[in-house]
């Protein structure tokens, strides 16, 4: 349970990151701001379903899950995204800073993990997830389906090597 | 600008981040239905809606902060302002007899806060380029009042960074 859960919010926060993967400076909304909310990525706001596929790991096979992530603006023009799943809930900030052409994302949980990822071309963010001071480096992949879909495979590096835990679609509604 | 986000959301945090703290110092917690158990069960008389106040001053220094009931026996807390946003998770470690707060904001900073006494936290504010220590205070003064200070080190030295006040709406 422990170990899909964490998953869970690696991915689904991820996936909210995905709102800026195709965006460019130029199309910030935020006019003189450090940050905004990329215009053509209005149709994230709203309620998803995901789907979680978690690969075998710790001598457990490979097992699903299930959440609800709902995405809503938050101040300065960035996204904040609110997580439910079974025995679990996390939140996350998105934003993008148009002076470094950076996107980001903040994650908390209710596991006590804290998680900051970023990237600069808007398609893979890497980043660290802490967890009472133990630091793990994450990565997410994301890709836009469609208006209604969204993809995303988190990885997390263990002893020098990529190794992908989890492959999440998200549906809108 | 990025510093005066930082700034507020670093008080923003930190009442909410010791918010809890009060409650070992009050007694018995106001009558309501137990919705966190255990060493979380501290956190019983916060659960609601406060409205906070304090340096430093900055046209978002009122914010409103809500803690309530999350999953696994934590307590989610968010803070709202204008301009600022900071959300969270309040949980307690077993294992090493720790309370913990772990949250991040909108302005991309994310916050990890422990205490073993209830009345003294450290922690770091981290954001993409640099880690900050915190440390910080809470003093009860009503059920319905409690007020923050928190302390920042930067460049080896500590420094105040703010002193808030909240109310129980």
């Amino acid at each position: 349970m422990r170990r899909s859960s964490t998953i869970i919010c690696v991915c689904i926060a991820a996936f909210s990151i995905a709102t800026f993967r195709s965006a460019s400076a130029d199309d910030s909304m935020s006019s003189g701001s450090t940050m905004g909310l990329p215009k053509d990525h209005q149709y994230l706001i709203g309620t998803w379903t995901c789907d979680v596929q978690l690969a075998a790991m710790g001598g457990q096979g490979p097992t699903t899950d299930h959440g609800t992530m709902t995405i809503a603006l938050s101040p300065s023009m960035t996204l904040h995204s609110h997580v439910v799943a079974k025995d679990y809930m996390s939140d996350s900030y998105q934003g993008y800073v148009t002076k470094t052409k950076t996107h980001w994302i903040a994650s908390s949980d209710t596991q006590g993990n804290t998680t900051l990822e970023t990237s600069m071309n808007g398609s893979v963010f890497t980043g660290t997830t802490w967890q009472a001071g133990a630091a793990t480096p994450t990565r997410d992949t994301q890709s836009k389906i469609s208006d209604t879909k969204i993809h995303d495979v988190t990885e997390f590096k263990m002893n020098g090597k990529w190794s992908k835990l989890a492959d999440v679609v998200c549906t809108k509604g | 600008m990025r510093i005066a986000a930082v700034v507020a959301a670093t008080s923003v945090a930190t009442v909410a981040a010791l918010g809890f703290a009060s409650h070992a110092w009050a007694g018995p917690p106001p009558t309501a239905p137990p919705n966190v158990i255990g060493p979380m069960s501290s956190f019983q008389y916060l659960l609601g809606t406060w409205s906070c106040v304090g340096k430093p001053k900055t046209p978002a220094s009122t914010t409103k902060v809500t803690f309530s009931p999350a999953s696994d026996n934590t307590v989610q807390f968010q803070s709202k302002s204008t301009a600022t946003s900071t959300i969270g998770y309040f949980g307690y470690d077993a294992v090493a007899k720790l309370w913990w707060s772990a949250s991040v904001d909108n302005d991309g900073v994310r916050y990890y806060q422990s205490s073993k006494n209830w009345q003294n936290y450290s922690g770091v504010m981290e954001t993409k380029d640099t880690t900050f220590p915190l440390q910080s205070s809470m003093t009860r003064i009503t059920y319905t009042k409690y007020r923050t200070v928190t302390f920042e080190q930067v460049d080896g030295t500590w420094a105040q960074s703010s002193d808030v006040t909240c109310v129980k709406l």
